[in-house]
């Protein structure tokens, strides 16, 4: 029998990308510049191109596909895969400006970057626990290298081991749940899960719950819910600012399809059990991300923190049932990582001669000297806290609105409060880039060519979605089909 | 019969050495330790009728993972450190997880009656390499040789010299 291989073909041509920027700079002469960048962008447009011309299913999460193989290509795992390309083509010019700006640029950087996507587009689209585990690993080996990569700071390699270890420690937990639930239904398809735990487990409750806390253990680590976000804050600080861009949106993006296909789809009979301790971490992920993170004088410690936070709005969502969460989610996902990905984004162009801003007096009356990067900044910021008019506050809106329709209005309850607390230290930073006088000389790069476009366009995004949400509304919909 | 006693002692084998692999002092004993451990488990795969798994299991684990850490030790040069015995007070805490651990599975394991494959139980490598190279897991099988550009490509990243 003929497997057909065209649902992988946009992780294959990505990870082809990667082999191929590695080939280019090894033949690279040692005083040029990395040239893999445009070579990079274009895989990943061939990628996204792909990704919308391969036949799309509709509904059936969990189901295997008909013509054999382990990743689908349905209308999640389509829209969820256009999302991590778009991130990853918004990231690679921060990324090569960063690393120009630190004088690091020869390096694996870029093929790094595209191992992590193409571990990202199996993640979203698979169907089958070891698949979807291999992918995860993809993932999360390129981004420990990637996390260390600034290779003359101790603080990089010291975010990179802390992050290799709980990493490596979260995916024992996952494989763990995995043999579990492998030994509850004998197989590892999301659909012979699926079928399993619709029928009657009689003793075998008490095995697939287990597996279940293990499996929502990894993925807790990978999305940085609290009590598994210890990593997140020193390995977002001591990565090079523009892959915390990177991980600290597409990480997310990828990990949270995953995590509503599995949960949503293939657990989806165990609902009743596992939705109790999911809100229960939501809002233990809400309340530790933003009161840390008003303690924090560092500010991608403090946007790290705000990541952890952002992780639990989204989880509220997961709460409500199938096709109404994956629409939330997915509009979450949007809103957030164009949002976050310019907000660090602005902290990386800013970087000159191997130092960027890192306190609030670093960025203090930046505004005189940057007008237009500072009122991307505070757009930004101004979308993390919520605020209508911004995509954050679309993305809020559905989420809360997710929680309430399932009864969990005390979700968003929490939700809202705490988004009134991460005010104070987003609008901190506004408050410090408008309002305070400049620093004597100016220390930061000027922002120019193509990481100044990025920061333009995610600006440019999140004040479209905010003002015309409808077209988001309308794909979310798309994206939710597979759930019905 | 004769498997049944194979079985156990296969089993306390693989037991007491897990034990001397914590409590050994030196690194190179926990080393040596541990192999006997892998081995022991190698057989008891040999034991439940799946050959190739006993094979992969000493090549893949007693040998490649197990030479890369007795490296590692030797390359770290531990033995030096064997006096000290280290901060003990992680103990308590481990043997309350640990405990946790065993009481929590064993819990589940007592109520539960794991469903048995449908199909009768195909161990050979024939049968191995038919799954692994069909539909259900061949895609597993050439992500996995992403991984491993992915962990190369990294781990030069880290480990190169600096220009």
């Amino acid at each position: 029998m003929t497997i057909d291989f065209r649902p992988a073909l946009p992780a294959l041509i990505v990870a082809l990308t990667g082999v191929v920027a590695l080939v280019i700079d090894a033949f690279t002469p040692r005083a040029g510049r990395s040239r893999t960048q445009s070579v990079c962008l274009t895989g990943l447009a061939a990628a996204l191109l792909v990704t919308f011309s391969l036949p799309v299913r509709i509904g059936c999460p969990a189901c295997s596909p008909l013509t054999g193989g382990s990743v689908v290509s349905d209308t999640w795992s389509v829209a969820l895969q256009a999302l991590v390309l778009v991130v990853g083509m918004l990231a690679l010019p921060l990324s090569t400006a960063y690393f120009r700006a630190i004088d690091q640029d020869r390096g694996e950087q870029n093929a790094l970057i595209m191992f992590a996507i193409a571990g990202m587009l199996g993640l979203v689209s698979s169907v089958e626990l070891i698949s979807l585990f291999i992918s995860l690993e993809i993932m999360s080996v390129a981004l420990y290298a990637l996390t260390g990569s600034r290779r003359a700071r101790s603080d990089s390699q010291e975010a990179a081991l802390k992050y290799f270890v709980t990493g490596a420690f979260s995916s024992a937990f996952f494989l763990y749940g995995v043999a579990w639930l492998y030994g509850v239904s004998g197989g590892t398809t999301f659909d012979r899960i699926a079928s399993t735990l619709a029928s009657p487990l009689g003793g075998n409750v008490g095995c697939a719950l287990l597996a279940s806390g293990f499996l929502l253990v990894g993925f807790g680590f990978k999305i940085a819910a609290v009590p598994f976000h210890s990593w997140a804050p020193d390995a977002y600080q001591g990565a090079p600012t523009s892959v915390t861009a990177f991980m600290s949106t597409a990480v997310k993006v990828a990990a949270f399809g995953a995590l509503t296909r599995v949960f949503h789809g293939a657990l989806f009979p165990l609902a009743d059990r596992w939705i109790p301790l999911l809100a229960a971490l939501a809002v233990l992920t809400m309340i530790v991300g933003n009161v840390s993170a008003l303690a924090q004088r560092d500010l991608k410690r403090m946007l790290a923190y705000s990541s952890v936070a952002h992780a639990g709005y989204v989880m509220t969502a997961l709460v409500s049932q199938p096709p109404q969460a994956a629409a939330a989610v997915f509009i979450y996902l949007v809103a957030y990582s164009v949002t976050n990905l310019g907000a660090f984004g602005v902290l990386a162009v800013l970087a000159k001669d191997g130092k960027e801003p890192l306190t609030l007096a670093d960025i203090s009356g930046m505004a005189r000297r940057r007008p237009f990067l500072s009122a991307a900044m505070a757009v930004f910021l101004v979308s993390l806290t919520g605020v209508p008019l911004t995509a954050g506050f679309i993305g809020k809106l559905r989420v809360f609105a997710a929680a309430i329709s399932a009864d969990h209005a005390v979700l968003a309850l929490v939700g809202l409060l705490m988004s009134a607390v991460s005010a104070y230290y987003y609008l901190r930073v506004v408050v410090a880039m408008y309002m305070e006088p400049p620093q004597d000389e100016d220390r930061w790069a000027n922002v120019t060519g193509a990481a100044g476009l990025v920061i333009a366009l995610c600006a440019l995004a999140v004040l479209m979605l905010g003002v015309f949400p409808e077209r988001l509304f309308a794909w979310a919909q798309t994206a939710a089909q597979t759930f019905r | 019969m004769a498997e049944t006693i194979l079985f156990y002692a296969l089993a306390i084998t693989a037991f007491s050495a897990a034990f001397a692999v914590v409590l050994q002092k030196s690194a190179l004993g926990s080393a040596f330790a541990l192999i006997v451990v892998l081995c022991s488990l190698s057989a008891i795969y040999g034991l439940l009728g799946s050959p190739i798994l006993a094979t992969l299991q000493i090549v893949i684990y007693a040998g490649a993972v197990m030479v890369l850490f007795l490296f590692v030790i030797m390359l770290l040069d531990v033995r030096r450190e064997k006096g000290g015995g280290g901060p003990r007070s992680f103990v308590p805490l481990a043997l309350l997880f640990a405990g946790l651990l065993v009481l929590q599975v064993g819990a589940v394991l007592v109520g539960s009656e794991l469903v048995p494959q449908s199909a009768p139980f195909d161990g050979s490598a024939k049968a191995f390499a038919r799954r692994l190279f069909s539909q259900d897991y061949v895609y597993v099988f050439e992500a996995t040789s992403v991984l491993i550009v992915a962990a190369l490509a990294g781990a030069l990243a880290l480990a190169r010299r600096r220009r």
